[in-house]
């Protein structure tokens, strides 16, 4: 596969998430995502036995695979990956097939009764073509999530992949997914 | 009237006189006045002359303890050009003693807890 | 990163986008207002009290994002769950539109529209009746605070009554009052460079998404201090400490008096600190020897081991080290002692205006509109606080003992109730007795955004225009470094609401008090804005919504001969003769919290961070993430009382019962229960909270702080069963 010029990433200290939902709002206000649907999440577990109790909050939206598996099953091309790496749908293509939801490993789709279309995180794309960063990275009071290129070795995600340890979810699928979790 | 008792009657006034003038004093300086007013008189009649550059150099409540306060007002003069306080302006008695409770509540050792807002 | 610019003007998204936006946005307002395509609009937020700066969004007239403003260095880049939902307030299809009068009883929920001359002529009508029958004595004015605030307590006070109930005294009125007496002022905590942090219950990175919780991002989360946390209660800050104490309720003082004890008899004070610039450290030396660690050990389950070790810890990182304060309202009634330990713990120590101390407050000056005021009232408070509470904030009252004496009619009748942007029937514990105030008022009369449970008693409701939708009056943030905050409308108003200072004008012009409300909004911002060192101070403001004056935080300030303390020595008191000559006592007593009865547990409170206390548990996309409060128990009580988990629970106190569902968890301890605050409302308007979940309010016995009389909050012991 060519290089693309830019790749954006995710890179997510979860050791910092507070679960204090702010992500969740933020996405929801800026993308108008309706109540009972949401483009991120927080899986959140408890572990131990009292008093020495574990809590762990993590993360997560669209992976934006580098090979997307959406995209690829995605009949009307709909479901399109731009060179950037953003995945993103293009609602006036969507027919509603929901094949895209099956193909996905994550989760991270649901499809909109009311306008008959599927959605997903598109990483605030229009925020990003201004210059911006994705709401739920803006607004995070820890800054669990760092957001850019991680084909410009200078930018802040590829300095934090460089120095420390770092994960992926379910990589057995071979979507290639471009959230990194940090160990 | 015999010499002594007329002595007696001029002592027993001199004595209530002494102490209507300490009673006029004391009023002067009660902390019972509306620091709210004395505020808005202290900024109004005594501020040009009491912040930096100014002829009276800064003063604010926090200049003083509430002891020298209460001997200051109770003096009743500016020590610079002993001019009474109440010659200042269109200064009275009420409004001097609304000065006085604003600064005597507010000195440097007064107690003002804290609070959130105004 | 380049930042935008502001005010800027940019094309709008796609037709599709736009589609689904009115879909989606179309409930929440009739019509869209005309506007630019896009524009960003400076301002600060008001979802809670920490006044974070948010940039709106506001796209062809409707908000449609909160952005955070870099430019604040206090709330950085951040706008919390609640932020976000700030523009939830403005399109909420259930907020007060247009002025009300009750038509049922108190309560039905039955009201009559209103005209705004309407509602001032009946408002103002029923309190000159009572002025005239009991004197205006026989009215309280409540608020809890805002930027408007200011207007509606001038209007109180200048109606002519004393019985100004402000929020402190349901909120941190101990903590206030114990450094007040200690330091002369409430310092902030440089929490960003401290490395060692010691936290009683103040959980930081969950309640109220605050600057504090910012700095202690910085600090302790990335792992440049050591932060030790004492809870009863698993909470967030828990599971981010490096040592986490459920230590026994109400023993925090214990604790750090024992810390005090090691550090005294370990020679790990600052001397120097300690000589130069307190009072009173020989007596307290010795008033400590006998709350030696094992003492301690006994009283808050805390091995003494531990208490050493820390202690030495804590003494080792001064002065960047500080037992932090707390802002919440009291939990007992000796919660001053408490506080009062911390300050002298942090004062013996030395971490007093260095870097990663505690550090006083730097202040900006603003102007004021210039007029003389009101005679002061001639009746005294109904709290008497001279007599009850001789030390504390006068101006505040103490709220709790005001509603006693209410409903005793002593020292005189209160027939009346004004009520700004509060909610005493979810603020007050005993909702039971709140109810009966509320029979005793001729009138009462509340303003608000939404339909509170308050409101919801009210015999005229006056809708204050939301933040989002008003001009406010500038304000300073003081701190270790201070802001100027400006709040500008971002939209105009979507209904018929007015704010706070029309609505004080409105009734103070019927009242014969309109001299005291000669100004416009903007002819008093200007006042404000006149002794700031800017070439234009207002056109700034207005570009970029906040003002940092140059130069960073100052450190030493207080640290030379010359400086003098406010108070009575003009030193640090760590002995406080003040306190001595009040009739309390001068160092911290401590006592030993009554325990619950078997079979019973102790109520403790605390907030999500999506959650601002009672007011936006109603708002959709922060209930959404608890549609229902629940009982949190331990699973060995939960067994023992026979629960499940999700089980409907009956939570009953000498005041009163609730039901709600249980929620057994190992995340506290076992002979505590907790539940979330602002659900079971009366208000039918609040949909999503009206009659779910329980009142704490309900169940919640009254109790206060002794010395500040603040409310507090932690004394109820309940009985739970199954319902």
């Amino acid at each position: 596969m060519a290089k693309a010029s830019k790749r954006y990433a995710l890179v997510i200290d979860s050791r910092k998430c507070l679960n204090c939902k702010a992500c969740v709002v933020a996405c929801r206000a800026e993308n108008n995502v309706p109540l009972e649907f949401s483009r991120n999440w927080l899986n959140v577990e408890l572990r131990g036995e009292y008093p020495r109790l574990l809590a762990i909050s993590e993360p997560e939206q669209c992976h934006h695979c580098a090979d997307p598996a959406c995209v690829r099953v995605c009949p009307t091309g709909a479901s399109f990956q731009r060179a950037d790496g953003i995945v993103a749908i293009n609602a006036t293509e969507c027919v509603g097939c929901r094949y895209c939801m099956i193909a996905c490993p994550y989760n991270a789709r649901f499809f909109r009764q009311d306008i008959g279309v599927v959605e997903k995180c598109d990483l605030c794309r229009k925020r990003v073509d201004r210059g911006e960063v994705p709401a739920c990275v803006e607004t995070c009071p820890s800054k669990v999530r760092v957001f850019g290129d991680i084909n410009n070795p200078d930018s802040q995600v590829s300095q934090l992949l460089s120095r420390r340890q770092y994960r992926v979810k379910k990589p057995e699928a071979g979507t290639s997914p471009q959230i990194y979790y940090l160990l | 009237m015999s010499g002594t008792r007329k002595n007696a009657i001029k002592s027993i006034i001199t004595a209530l006189v002494v102490c209507l003038v300490a009673i006029a004093a004391l009023a002067a300086t009660t902390t019972k006045g509306n620091e709210g007013k004395g505020k808005f008189y202290y900024k109004q009649d005594c501020k040009q002359c009491h912040v930096k550059g100014a002829p009276g150099g800064e003063l604010t409540p926090l200049s003083k303890t509430q002891a020298q306060w209460k001997a200051f007002f109770a003096k009743g003069k500016h020590p610079g050009d002993n001019q009474p306080l109440l010659k200042v302006k269109d200064m009275d008695e009420e409004k001097l003693n609304d000065i006085y409770t604003f600064l005597y509540n507010h000195a440097v050792d007064s107690p003002q807890p804290e609070t959130c807002g105004k | 990163m380049d930042r935008r610019k502001f005010l800027r003007f940019t094309a709008g998204g796609t037709v599709g986008a736009a589609a689904v936006s009115a879909v989606y946005m179309a409930p929440f307002h009739k019509e869209p207002q005309k506007g630019p395509q896009r524009v960003e609009i400076p301002t600060t937020c008001e979802m809670c009290v920490n006044k974070c700066s948010v940039i709106a969004v506001v796209e062809n007239g409707i908000i449609h994002k909160l952005n955070p403003n870099p430019a604040n260095p206090r709330s950085r880049s951040m706008v919390c769950a609640r932020g976000n939902a700030g523009l939830q307030q403005v399109y909420d299809p259930a907020r007060l539109k247009r002025p009300l009068i009750r038509a049922g009883a108190r309560g039905e929920g039955k009201w009559k529209p209103a005209t705004w001359d309407e509602a001032f002529d009946f408002a103002a009508q029923k309190l000159t009746a009572i002025k005239e029958k009991y004197g205006p004595q026989a009215t309280i004015w409540s608020s809890t605070e805002s930027f408007q605030e200011t207007f509606f307590k001038s209007l109180g006070l200048a109606f002519g009554s004393p019985n100004v109930e402000r929020h402190p005294t349901l909120c941190l009125a101990s903590v206030n009052l114990a450094y007040s007496l200690t330091f002369g002022t409430v310092p902030a905590f440089d929490l960003a460079n401290a490395k060692y942090i010691i936290m009683s219950g103040a959980n930081r990175l969950e309640s109220f998404i605050t600057p504090d919780t910012m700095d202690l991002i910085e600090s302790a989360m990335e792992k440049k201090a050591r932060l030790v946390y004492l809870d009863p209660r698993f909470t967030v800050t828990a599971s981010k400490a490096d040592e986490w104490y459920p230590i026994k309720p109400g023993t925090d003082a214990a604790f750090i008096l024992a810390m005090i004890n090691v550090i005294t008899a370990e020679n790990r004070y600052d001397k120097e600190f300690v000589s130069t610039y307190t009072v009173g450290f020989e007596q307290l030396a010795e008033y400590v020897k006998p709350f030696t660690p094992e003492w301690a050990e006994v009283e808050t389950e805390i091995k003494a081991k531990d208490i050493v070790r820390i202690a030495r810890e804590f003494s080792d990182a001064a002065p960047r080290a500080v037992y932090y304060a707390g802002r919440r309202s009291s939990w007992y009634r000796d919660d001053f002692q408490m506080r009062r330990a911390q300050a002298i713990l942090n004062a013996i120590v030395g971490s007093w205006d260095r870097q990663g101390g505690m550090v006083p407050n730097q202040k900006i000056a603003l102007g004021e509109v210039s007029y003389l005021p009101w005679d002061d009232p001639t009746a005294p408070r109904i709290e008497d606080m001279d007599k009850n509470f001789p030390l504390a904030a006068k101006g505040d009252g103490a709220y709790l003992k005001m509603r006693e004496n209410v409903l005793a009619g002593v020292p005189y009748p209160v027939k009346g109730w004004m009520v700004h942007k509060q909610d005493p029937m979810n603020a007050l514990p005993e909702q039971a007795k709140t109810l009966r105030v509320i029979d005793q008022m001729d009138f009462i009369g509340v303003i608000d955004v939404q339909m509170s449970d308050t409101a919801w008693y009210a015999d005229v409701i006056f809708p204050e225009s939301t933040y989002l939708e008003r001009q406010d009056p500038v304000e300073v943030l003081s701190g270790m470094v201070p802001v100027v905050v400006y709040r500008q409308a971002a939209i105009k108003p979507l209904h018929d609401t007015k704010t706070t200072l029309e609505i004080s004008q409105g009734l103070a012009k019927r009242l014969n008090l309109s001299q005291y409300f000669d100004y416009t909004i903007d002819q008093w911002i200007d006042a404000e804005v006149k002794e700031l060192p800017l070439e234009a101070p207002l056109d700034y403001l207005k570009k970029h919504g906040v003002w940092v004056p140059p130069g960073g935080p100052k450190y030493g300030s207080t640290l030379t001969l010359e400086h003098r303390f406010i108070t009575k020595s003009g030193k640090i008191e760590l002995y406080s003769e003040r306190l001595q000559e009040a009739g309390y006592d001068p160092l911290p007593k401590y006592t030993t919290p009554l325990q619950p009865p078997s079979g019973q547990y102790r109520l403790i409170l605390g907030r999500r961070a999506y959650f601002t206390q009672a007011n936006t548990t109603n708002n959709p996309w922060l209930n959404q993430f608890c549609p229902d409060n629940q009982l949190w128990i331990h699973p060995n009580s939960a067994r023992d009382a026979g629960i499940a988990d999700s089980e409907l629970v009956e939570v009953a106190s000498t005041v009163g019962a609730v039901k709600l569902k249980a929620h057994v968890t190992q995340e506290i301890r076992p002979d505590c229960v907790f539940m979330l605050h602002g659900y079971g409302k009366k208000s039918k308007w609040q949909r999503l909270v009206a009659g779910k979940g329980g009142a704490d309010a309900e169940i919640l016995e009254t109790a206060w702080d002794k010395v500040s009389g603040g409310g507090a909050f932690h004394e109820t012991f309940v009985k739970v069963r199954k319902a």
